[in-house]
C-alpha cells in the first residue's frame, strides 16, 4: 500500500523546472500584470526567449510577417502558447515512456497530455466565454499525478483499483481515491504546487475531474475538464481508464457548448494534433511518426 | 490508398479517422483505443478481402470541408465509402461479414458527450440504407478496445486489458 507520505516524499525529490517557467505562469495569471511584465520575464532568459521567437515564426502560426522581438512574439500568438511551448519542453521527456499501471504503451500519456493542450487552445473559437490562457497550459500538465502514483504504486492496489472499478461500478479517479485514499488529480496538483506554478494553475488540475468540487465555478476548471474528455473522444490516453470517467454537465453548459460544438472542436482537435505534436519535434525525434 | 496483397506486410494499422483494405491470406487488419469511436470490419470469406474503418464522428455536417479531406473520420461519409473499396478490391456484396467495436460512453448525464451512442446509431442507420446485416458487435461500455480482423480466418476480436473477446 502506498502511503500519501511516500508520495510527498517522492514530490519532493522531483527534479525541479527552469525558475523562469513558473514565473512566467505567475504573471500570466495575474491580472494586474500587462504586456511589458510578461515581455520582461521572458526577455530575461535566453532560451526561452529563442523558443517564443521560433514558436511564433512556425509554420503553424503562419504569420505574414515574420517576428523578431519578444514583444512581437507575446502579440501575435499570445503569452499562453508560449508558457504551453516552454512546459511542454520541461515535461516532454518525463511525458515520454510508458505507463504500465494506467496501461499506457511509450508515447501514450505525452500524446494525450498534447492532445489535450490542443483542444484547450482551440476552445476560445468554440466556447461562448472568455478562456484564460493559463488553460492551454493547465491541459498539457492535467494527468501529471498520474507520473507519480505509476512510479509509487504496488501490484496489489493496481489489481484492488480494477476490482473495484469492475464491481463497485465507480469511475476510475473514484476508485483510486477508495483505494489509495487520493486520486492522480490531487497528486497532480501537489506536484504542480512544489513546481511553484500559481495557484490557478495548480487548480485546474486538482480539479480536472470535479470542476465544481471547490464551490467555485471558474471557466479555467471547467475548460480543462472539457479538454482532458476531448483528447479522450478522440482515442488518446484511453489505457486502463477508457472512458471510464464523470462528465461534469454544468462545466460543458457554462462554456457555452453543445453536443454539435463538441463534436466540431474533437474533429479539429484530431486534425491539429500531429501539428501540435511536430511543435515539439525535438522534445522526442520519434514522437511525430508516434501514431500507432 | 493501394490494396495490400499476400507479399506485403502482415499487419496492417488502421488509425483513427482511417482505413484499410487488404487482400489475400496472412494480414491481420488492427486499430488501436477505440473508446467512443467504432471500428467496423467488412469481410468476404470467398474472395479473402477484407477492410476495417475507424471512424470518431457521427456526422459529417460539423465540418464538410473536414469530410472532403478526411472521409473516414465520420459515419455517414466513411462507411459508404469503405464498403465501395471492398467491393472494387474484388468483394461481393452477397457475402459480406460485417462486425462492429467500440462506441463506449462516458458517464455524462445530460449526454453531451454521447458520442459514442451517436456513432452507433449512425452506424445503423448506414448499414440499413446500404443493405448491410452486422453479424457481431461489442458496443457501449466505458472500455478502450483494440480490433483486430484476420483476413484468412474471418476472425474478428477485440483486446482490453491483455483480454481477448470475439466479436
Amino acid at each position: 500500500m502506498i502511503s500519501i507520505a511516500a508520495i510527498s516524499l517522492d514530490i519532493e525529490r522531483l527534479d525541479p523546472i527552469s525558475a523562469v517557467v513558473p514565473r512566467l505562469a505567475s504573471v500570466i495569471t495575474n491580472e494586474a500584470a500587462g504586456l511589458e511584465d510578461i515581455v520582461r520575464v521572458i526577455e530575461y532568459d535566453p532560451a526561452l526567449t529563442a523558443n517564443a521567437i521560433r514558436l511564433a515564426n512556425s509554420a503553424y502560426f503562419s504569420l505574414a510577417t515574420p517576428v523578431t522581438t519578444v514583444r512581437e512574439a507575446v502579440q501575435q500568438i499570445g503569452a499562453g502558447r508560449i508558457l504551453q511551448d516552454a512546459v511542454g519542453r520541461e515535461v516532454g521527456p518525463r511525458f515520454l515512456p510508458a505507463m504500465p499501471t494506467y496501461e499506457l504503451e511509450e508515447l501514450e500519456f505525452w500524446r494525450h497530455s498534447v492532445a489535450a493542450a490542443t483542444a484547450a487552445s482551440l476552445l476560445p473559437r468554440f466556447a461562448k466565454v472568455s478562456i484564460p490562457q493559463v488553460v492551454f497550459t493547465a491541459a498539457l500538465l492535467h494527468d501529471l499525478g498520474k507520473l507519480i502514483i505509476a512510479r509509487n504504486i504496488d501490484a496489489e492496489s493496481r489489481q484492488e483499483i480494477k476490482r473495484v472499478v469492475a464491481e463497485q461500478y465507480m469511475t476510475y479517479v473514484q476508485a483510486e481515491r477508495f483505494v489509495l485514499g487520493f486520486d492522480h488529480a490531487q497528486v497532480g496538483g501537489l506536484v504542480a504546487r512544489r513546481w511553484r506554478f500559481p495557484e490557478d494553475l495548480t487548480n485546474c488540475i486538482t480539479l480536472h475531474h470535479q470542476p465544481r468540487r471547490n464551490g467555485t465555478a471558474k471557466p479555467a476548471f471547467d475548460a480543462v475538464h472539457v479538454a482532458n474528455a476531448v483528447a479522450k473522444t478522440i482515442g488518446t490516453g484511453l489505457g486502463v481508464e477508457g472512458m471510464n470517467m464523470s462528465i461534469n454537465t454544468e462545466a460543458v453548459s457554462a462554456l457555452g457548448l453543445t453536443s454539435e460544438s463538441l463534436e466540431a472542436l474533437c474533429a479539429q482537435t484530431l486534425l491539429e494534433l500531429p501539428q501540435t505534436l511536430e511543435l515539439f519535434e525535438d522534445v522526442h525525434s520519434g514522437i511525430q511518426h508516434s501514431h500507432h | 490508398m493501394s490494396i495490400l496483397t499476400a507479399t506485403d506486410a502482415k499487419r496492417l494499422i488502421v488509425g483513427v479517422a482511417d482505413m484499410k483494405v487488404a487482400k489475400g491470406p496472412g494480414h491481420v487488419i488492427v486499430t488501436h483505443a477505440l473508446g467512443s469511436c467504432i471500428g467496423v470490419t467488412l469481410h468476404d470469406p470467398v474472395a479473402q478481402i477484407g477492410g476495417m474503418i475507424h471512424f470518431m464522428l457521427p456526422d459529417s455536417t460539423v465540418n464538410p470541408s473536414r469530410a472532403d479531406t478526411n472521409p473516414f473520420m465520420f459515419a455517414d461519409t466513411g462507411l459508404p465509402l469503405i464498403l465501395q473499396k471492398v467491393l472494387a478490391a474484388g468483394a461481393v456484396k452477397s457475402r459480406l461479414i460485417v462486425k462492429a467495436a467500440g462506441g463506449a460512453q462516458f458517464v455524462d448525464h445530460k449526454d453531451f458527450f454521447a458520442i459514442g451512442k451517436r456513432n452507433y446509431t449512425a452506424m445503423r442507420k448506414i448499414f440499413w440504407k446500404e443493405g448491410l446485416l452486422c453479424k457481431g458487435e461489442n458496443v457501449g461500455g466505458t472500455i478502450s478496445r483494440t480490433l483486430y480482423l484476420d483476413i484468412s480466418s474471418g476472425r474478428v476480436w477485440f483486446t482490453n486489458s491483455g483480454q481477448e473477446v470475439e466479436v
